[in-house]
């Protein structure tokens, strides 16, 4: 179902740029926020920090001037944020907490989801662009375009990139013992 | 690297686990498919286990009336702007006015002054009401710096 623009949730006051009502915000926001916050917490590492750049991603949506009739349109809009967040933070970031927004090296006694699957150990060991990248194509689906988009690069450079990205990461999952799924055990 | 065809449909069926002898025989022979089929399973188990772990999300109404409550002081902060810049004008015109004035009114000040050292009698009564009228000035002039402080404090 399209969320649809809704003239009705325009306030008197002259506030023009949230379009959607309350509904179709809610009815966006349940569809969104689930993939969004693994989005977020594979780029990251961090569960509170991704929880927090959930909320202010979807603030920022809503304070924006954005108008579309087109739901995957907004995703998009939506993750592109929610990237320029994760790129602010570790850019903001001092060298000194480099290790700990790595979640293949936060200490065991973190009690974060992280360190309980070997993907993200893998994952762990990969650039957060990269992350970004394989989560997008792999978990989301998005073309290569829509990537490119969302996190600011060439299209013709994606292409490599997400494949070395991705072989890198494939070399990390048969280190851990993991098989693909067409060849016998996931 | 090369682009192989099969990539796309075989993402899908990684990702859904419906698997064709087609595709499943490619894979054994593509390294770049096989290489596909294992990232975006163990990526989409991944996506599966956050979920199921995930606490439960934020309310959207929260959300949602976080982001009107701001609009809505954006919307009059703008709308009070105008306002906002005519005030400070009309404080800088009454300084400029002022400061014009000071020249004029010297002399009347130290009369006054001089009325106040010397204990005033009671003819030259309107003269010694110049210096508490004057401290009066000063209090307003005070007022209203603080009150630009305050605007320009509060912009900030």
């Amino acid at each position: 179902m399209a969320i649809t623009a809704s003239e009705t949730a325009v306030p008197a006051t002259g506030v023009r740029s949230l379009m959607m009502d309350e509904a179709a915000f809610a009815c966006f926001y349940r569809r969104t926020a689930r993939p969004l916050r693994g989005f977020l917490l594979r780029s990251l590492g961090d569960p509170a920090l991704a929880d927090d750049l959930l909320q202010e991603s979807f603030l920022r949506l809503l304070r924006s001037d954005f108008e579309t009739d087109d739901e995957q349109h907004r995703k998009n809009y939506l993750f592109r944020i929610a990237s320029n967040l994760v790129k602010d933070h570790f850019r903001r970031r001092r060298p000194e907490d480099t290790l700990s927004g790595d979640p293949a090296r936060r200490s065991p006694g973190s009690g974060e989801v992280d360190l309980r699957t070997d993907v993200s150990k893998a994952l762990g060991d990969l650039a957060p662009r990269d992350r970004q990248m394989l989560w997008l194509a792999y978990v989301e689906g998005s073309s290569h375009s829509e990537i490119a988009d969302i996190l600011g690069l060439k299209t013709a450079s994606l292409k490599s990139m997400l494949s070395r990205a991705r072989s890198r990461l494939a070399a990390q999952l048969r280190r851990l013992g993991l098989q693909p799924m067409g060849r016998g055990r996931t | 690297m090369k682009a192989c065809g099969f990539s796309e449909r075989v993402r899908q069926a990684a990702s859904s686990g419906v698997w064709t002898d087609e595709l499943r025989d490619h894979c054994a022979a593509c390294e770049p498919c096989a290489e596909t089929t294992l990232v975006t399973a163990a990526l989409c188990e991944d996506a599966a286990f956050i979920n199921d772990e995930a606490p439960p999300l934020p309310d959207p109404t929260v959300l949602w009336m976080r982001a009107r409550l701001e609009r809505r002081q954006r919307t009059s902060r703008r709308a009070l702007q105008g306002i906002v810049w005519a005030h400070r004008a009309a404080l800088f015109l009454a300084g400029v006015i002022g400061l014009l004035l000071v020249p004029k009114l010297w002399p009347m000040i130290a009369k006054s002054a001089d009325v106040v050292e010397s204990f005033a009698t009671v003819p030259s009564l309107p003269l010694t009401l110049i210096g508490p009228a004057l401290v009066l000035m000063m209090c307003f002039a005070v007022l209203a710096l603080m009150a630009i402080w305050n605007e320009l404090a509060e912009e900030h």
